[in-house]
Order: C-alpha cells, then structure tokens, then sequence
C-alpha cells in the first residue's frame, strides 16, 4: 500500500504541477495580449470617433463659410425678412442647426430661423472676439444658449460686403447633443455602450460629452488633462486624465483633437475607459471552465493514476507474499503474473526459481532417503556384529572369571599351603612338605 | 481509500464551480411612471384611487410634477420606468439615443392647448409682423404654433417668437412683451377672463398635441404582463370615468390639485380616444379623423420638424416608438 501511495502520489504531484504551470502560462500570456489588444481597439476607436467628430465639425466650418457668402446674405440692402428666409433655407438644408441668425456689426440680432430675440443686442459670448477680428469660429465656444434653452456649439463667420469690409456676423447652433449623436453612429461604441464609457472634454478639460455622466455635461471639469500642442494630429498622445469614471479598474485610452482638412481642432480631448473585469471577462470565463475540466482531469487522473499504481505495485505486492510463503517453505507457490514488463519477466523467474528450489529438494529428499537405508543396514550390520563381539566378550568373561575364580582357589590353596607350610616348618617335618609344596607349586605353574 | 480520495476531488470541483444559483427571486419593485399636471393623465390617479392596478396584479408608483420637462428628466435619468408626456417629446428622446416606446395614447388635446392673443387680432393671420410665444425651441409647443401659423398662411420668417413657458403667456401678454401665446389650463381660462381671445386650438392641427403613455423598452421586454396591466388599468379608468363621471371628476381634481370646474374644462377640451380607436391610431398609418389622426401620420410631421433643425441625425423609424403588442392583445385582435 505504501508503495502505492508513493506513486499515486508521484503522478498526482507530476499531473498537478503540470496544469498550474500551464495555466499560470497561458492565465499571464492571455491577460497580457488581452490588455494589449484592447488598447489598440480602443485607440483605434478613440481615433476614428475624434476623426468622425472632426469631420462634423469641418462641415460645420464649410457651412458657415457658404451661408456667409451667400447672396442675400452678404448684401447690405437684403431685408431682415429676406435674410431670414434664406437662413430657414440653409437651416432645412443642412439639417444640423437649431437656428441660424444674423447679427449686425453692432451685436444686434437682425433675422432668426427661430424668430427669438430679434432686434436684442448680443454682448455675451465670447466668439465675437474671433469673428470681429475677421476669423471663423468653428466650436470654438460652447454653452447654454439663453434663447434656445439648451447648450450649444456655436460656429460664426464674419460677414463680408462686396468691399470686403464686415458689416455682420452669422452664427449658427448646433445643439450639443449632436455630439451624442456622432458617437451613437459610431457602431462599435453604440453596441459596447454598457461596457465602453467615452467623455469628451474641450481644451481648458469641461466636459462636452459624456456617455455615462449627462448631467455632468458643461459642468464638470476633467482635472489632470493636459494637452501638448506640438501632438497636434498625432492620436493618442500620453497624457494623464483624472477621469470622472469611477467604477472598478480601468484600461484608457485619450486621443486629442486632430483636426481635418483646414479645420485644425479646438484641442477637445476624448477618453474612452473600457473596466478592465469586462477585458479580461474571456478569460475570467476561460479560467472558469479552465478549473471545471481541470478538476475533472483532476479526479480522472487520481482515479488512472490509482489504477496504474496499483497495477503496478500489485504483482510486486503479490511477489513479496509469494517470497513470504516461500520462506515459509511453501514451494508449490506459483506467481500468477501476465505482464510483460520487467515485474512480469522478475515474477517469471520467480516462478522458475521456486520451481527449481522444488525440484533440487525433491532430489535432496530422495537422496536423504536412500542414505537412510544404507545406514540402517549398516546399523544392523554393525549392530549384530555388536552382538557377536557382545557374545565373544561375555565367553572371555566367563573365561576370564573361570580363570580369575581358578587362580583365587589357587592362591587360596597356595594360602593354605604356605599356612601349612608354616605349620610344618614350625612341626619339623618342614623339608618334607617343602618338598611337597615345590611340587604342588610347579604343579599350578 | 480511493472512494475517499475520488469524493474529495469532486467536492472540490463542486466548490469551483461558477456561482449557484441566484437567491429565491425577490419581490417585484413598483413600476414607476413621471406624470406631469394636465387632465389627461389624471386617469393614471384615477386608476390607482379605484384600485385597478391592483385588480390587474400590477404595482404602480405614479410621481406627480409640475410641468412636462421636469417629469421628462426623471424618464431621460432613467429614474423612473415610464411616463406620461407627448408624443413629440417621445420622437425628440429617441433620436437623442433614449430609447422609449408608447404603449397607449392617453389623450389628444382638442381644445385644451391654444393660441391665445389680444382681443384687437380677428385671427392667426393678423399675426404677421407680430410676437407669438411657444413653450421650449423645438417642443411640442414650438411645433403646434408653427403648424398653426402654416395653416393659416403664415412662415417662421413672418412672424417674431419668444420662449415663454405657458404659465407666464398672461403676464407677457399684459406686459405687452407678445401679442399671442401657446398656453393651457388655467391660464387659458384665466386669460379668457381677461378678454384675450382664442385665435387657434389642437384640434386645428390634429395630432400635434397627442398625449401618450411611453415606457423604456427594457421595461417592456422584461414585464410585459405588468405593462399590460398598466394599459388595461388605464382603459377600465376611462370606462369608471364615463360611467360615474362626478366621482371620477372629483377624485381627478383632487389628485391633480384642480378645482373640479377646472378639471371639467380640461376634460372637455382633450378627446380620450376608447380602445377600438387606439387599436387604428396605433396600427394603421392612414386614419385620419377631425380630431385624430394616426400616430405614424404625424410622427412624420414631427420628425420632419426635429430633422430640419438638427435634432435628429437622421429621419426615425416610428414604428421604433411605438410599442402596438399591448392595444392589439387588449383588443382581442
């Protein structure tokens, strides 16, 4: 079992580090290509909708120009009724003013489209200035407009006479909104209208549009935006924006006005924010389904990795009880291993060498019972031979103790010989019996 | 073991599974609709007073202000869901990229919005050379005068204008600041009081003045049967109104902070037209009665009116403002 933790766990580790390594490769790779390419979308973007923005506003400058020409127009003794009419003309034909006037070179408001504040003098807006001074003033001031009650982007020519001298000035308003109206044209904002949030500030950095932010439009100021002129034309330029967006994290981009043709800009500057969760929301979802099939090849490779370990371990483990009942001298084990590798090749030896060990001690066994009975017969060989000797030694006892017990009467005789021999020697007739004794004693020899 | 070790990988591959469902769908919030002061929309209060909304499983919150910009605002801001206003305002929002769509016509003013001038003038025609106010550059108002004006032969470079709300056309007029304005209730009356006289009514331009019911289409998509409640609610108002018609006058006027003589006076110069003459107004392009006329008929002459004077970037669609599902399912057509 240990065996087969180890390498379950060998290959779940291997497995493991193997998917976070790739994840963590393409998790940094994408997000990094992600950013990438949503800022290039997004300059592009902020560049083609400020081009948009400028065309408007250059067409705006060639209408102004036509209508200030225009023969009723630039005539001194065209009357105000007249003026007027050619006004509505031009207003019906360019369809992107909300009234056109004409004002006399005393400020006075001479014709109207929209009939309001006829004969009043204008002393407010600041336009003037340029257009007294003989310039065309395309967007160079925006506001509300008292009149029409709502804010506008004023465009104005001076007035010329046969003699080329001004004697009046015609201003045209295009509501602000028409601003809201470019960028709704723009397809890319207006499908990415919930994701994109797009302001528009003018040169001192007051918004002039904002697609999440109306009511801050002419009121707010956007802080940090400074513009460099010498990037006129350029696109995106680096500049820092303290932008109004206040949602999570964003990627920005800024693009200052580039003007078009001769219209050389008014130095807006546009910003599109895109929230950096909805850039990386493909691969937020990728990562998701990322960690679902990740965690199933997960479970599936615990559960092969499992099964490989134990195949693997399992005849190893079968060797080793194998090996266990062999020492215990069961030698008719045989090992039911059929793979091919080397655990198959090893349990095949082993079954081949447990196989010999059974053939050698049969062997063993037989020769050791062979011996026995050889033994055996010599033991009782020997054995009876033991008899015999047994036999032999017990005669030569029995002679010996028949010697033993003759010699003992001997002595004894010989005892009572010397006894007598005593006697007689003491009695006198000693040389008689010593006689008798020599001869008795050389009869025992 | 293994079962062991399997049951902890897909527990935790539950855990990393995406969000679980969203809680138990909470309670539906009020539909709420900006309405501003005029005769017409007091059928909203009506209903709301005799419980048809609630009949109808719909909950409505109706906010009340004083005049049409303002309720407006609270629709444009997206604070509020729908609103009581005119068609012309709706055609302006929608080609200014705000989108919303009319489910019902609430009213069409006949009498109720005039042009009222000194006495010495015989008719609109003497108005040439004169001052003529409207309420707002390019509003409803600014529109009727206009087409008034056409009707009686006269152009825009004819004719001087100022922007007077309708409120302040009695003071201009006695300040001697114009010679004639666009008003309506009370200040219609009050002028009529004072001898100024009528020089032209809505009715002479049918359709200019239609007010309407308009909901963001967001609302429509996602609560239709409540929308549905909402228009039928307003039909069963107009059936209690003609039926127990002092009642409804009362509780009107109450609610609209009229007296109940001026809330008669401003029934009796709007046409609320029934629901078999909505289903042609707001399905057919070619009805044309005195009084009425179809929606399609003239949104044209409205978007062309916004189109010259560059309120719109290009000529709209006006089957996107107008929202006919409701009328025609109420109608059993």
């Amino acid at each position: 079992m240990r065996l087969l933790l180890k390498l379950a766990g060998v290959l779940i580790a291997i497995a493991f580090i193997t998917t976070v390594l790739t994840f963590y490769i393409t998790w940094t790779f994408s997000a990094k290509t992600l950013q990438t390419q949503a800022e290039e979308t997004l300059k592009e973007l902020a560049d083609n909708t400020m081009n948009k923005i400028d065309i408007f506003m250059f067409e705006r400058a060639t209408d102004i120009k036509v209508i200030a020409e225009d023969d009723v127009i630039s005539s001194r003794y065209s009357s105000p009724r007249n003026i007027t009419k050619s006004l509505v003309n031009f207003r019906n034909l360019c369809k992107a003013y909300v009234s056109l006037s004409f004002f006399d070179s005393n400020r006075v408001r001479i014709a109207d489209t929209a009939g309001l504040e006829l004969g009043n003098p204008d002393n407010t807006h600041s336009h003037w200035a340029d257009v007294l001074a003989g310039k065309i003033s395309v967007g160079s001031e925006i506001g509300l407009s008292g009149s029409l009650e709502m804010p506008v982007i004023y465009f104005s020519s001076p007035v010329r006479d046969r003699n080329n001298e001004i004697f009046g000035v015609v201003v045209a308003r295009v509501p602000l909104d028409s601003l809201n109206t470019i960028m709704g044209e723009i397809s890319f904002l207006k499908q990415k209208k919930n994701v994109l949030f797009v302001d528009l500030a003018d040169k001192n950095g007051r918004l002039i549009y904002s697609s999440y932010n109306r009511k801050g439009i002419l009121k707010d100021r956007l802080t940090g935006c400074r513009t460099s002129k010498s990037k006129i034309g350029s696109g995106v330029t680096a500049m820092t924006y303290d932008h109004r967006y206040e949602g999570d994290d964003t990627i920005t981009v800024l693009c200052r006005e580039g003007g078009y043709r001769d219209f050389e800009g008014n130095g807006w500057v546009l910003a599109i924010h895109i929230p950096k969760n909805v850039v990386f929301a493909p691969i937020r979802e990728l990562r998701n389904k990322w960690i679902l099939v990740t965690a199933f090849f997960f479970v599936l490779g615990v559960t092969v990795s499992l099964f490989f370990a134990y195949r693997l371990s399992a005849p190893i483990t079968k060797l080793k009880s194998a090996v266990e009942d062999v020492g215990r001298g069961k030698l008719d084990t045989n090992l039911d291993v059929r793979s091919g590798d080397e655990i198959g090749e090893l349990a095949a030896m082993f079954n081949k060498m447990t196989k010999d060990l059974e053939i050698s001690q049969r062997k063993l066994k037989e020769y050791s019972g062979g011996l026995e009975s050889k033994v055996a017969e010599r033991t009782a060989e020997l054995n009876s031979h033991l008899a015999e000797l047994k036999d032999s030694r017990e005669v030569m006892l029995s002679i010996l103790e028949d010697t033993t017990d003759v010699k003992n009467r001997l002595e004894e005789t010989l005892k009572q010989l010397k006894l007598t021999e005593e006697d007689l020697i003491r009695s006198g007739k000693l040389s008689g019996i010593g006689q008798m004794a020599a001869g008795v004693a050389h009869e025992i020899n | 073991m293994m079962n062991r070790l399997l049951a902890l990988m897909l527990c935790a591959a539950m855990m990393t599974a995406p969000g679980c469902e969203k809680a138990t769908a909470h309670k539906k919030p009020p539909i709420r609709i900006s309405v501003n002061i005029w005769p017409g929309f007091a059928l909203a209060y009506l209903a709301e007073e005799k419980g048809f909304f609630k009949k109808n499983n719909v909950e409505v919150e109706l906010i009340l202000k004083d005049s049409t910009p303002e309720s407006l605002e609270l629709f444009t801001s997206g604070e509020v869901d729908g609103c009581f206003d005119l068609f012309a305002d709706m055609i302006m929002i929608n080609s200014k990229g705000i989108p919303a769509k009319i489910v019902c016509v609430v009213d069409y003013s006949v009498n109720g919005d005039v042009i009222i001038g000194r006495p010495d003038l015989g008719s609109l025609a003497d108005l040439a050379g004169k001052t003529v106010s409207f309420e707002g550059v390019n509003t409803f108002s600014h529109i009727f005068v206009l087409s008034a004006l056409e009707k009686a032969g006269l152009n825009e470079n004819d004719v001087k204008f100022k922007n007077v709300k309708a409120h302040n056309v009695l003071v201009e007029l006695e300040n001697k600041s114009i010679d004639a304005g666009h008003t309506w209730e009370p200040t219609k009356t009050e002028a009529l009081q004072k001898g100024y006289k009528i020089l032209a009514k809505a009715g002479d331009t049918p359709g200019i003045i239609t007010d309407i019911l308009a909901f963001n289409p967001r609302v429509i998509a996602e609560r239709p049967d409540d929308i549905r409640g909402i228009v039928k609610s307003m039909f069963e108002a107009l059936d209690y109104l003609e039926h127990n018609h002092d009642e409804s006058v009362k509780i009107m006027a109450d609610k609209m902070g009229m007296t109940n003589e001026e809330m008669l006076s401003g029934l009796s110069g709007i046409h609320q037209p029934d629901i078999k003459e909505q289903t042609e107004l707001l399905t057919t392009t070619t009805t044309t009665t005195t009084t009425t006329i179809s929606l399609y008929k003239c949104g044209k002459i409205i978007t062309d009116f916004l189109l010259n004077r560059g309120q719109m970037p290009r000529s709209l669609d006006i089957n996107n403002v107008i929202e006919p599902k409701f009328i025609e399912e109420l109608s059993g057509k």
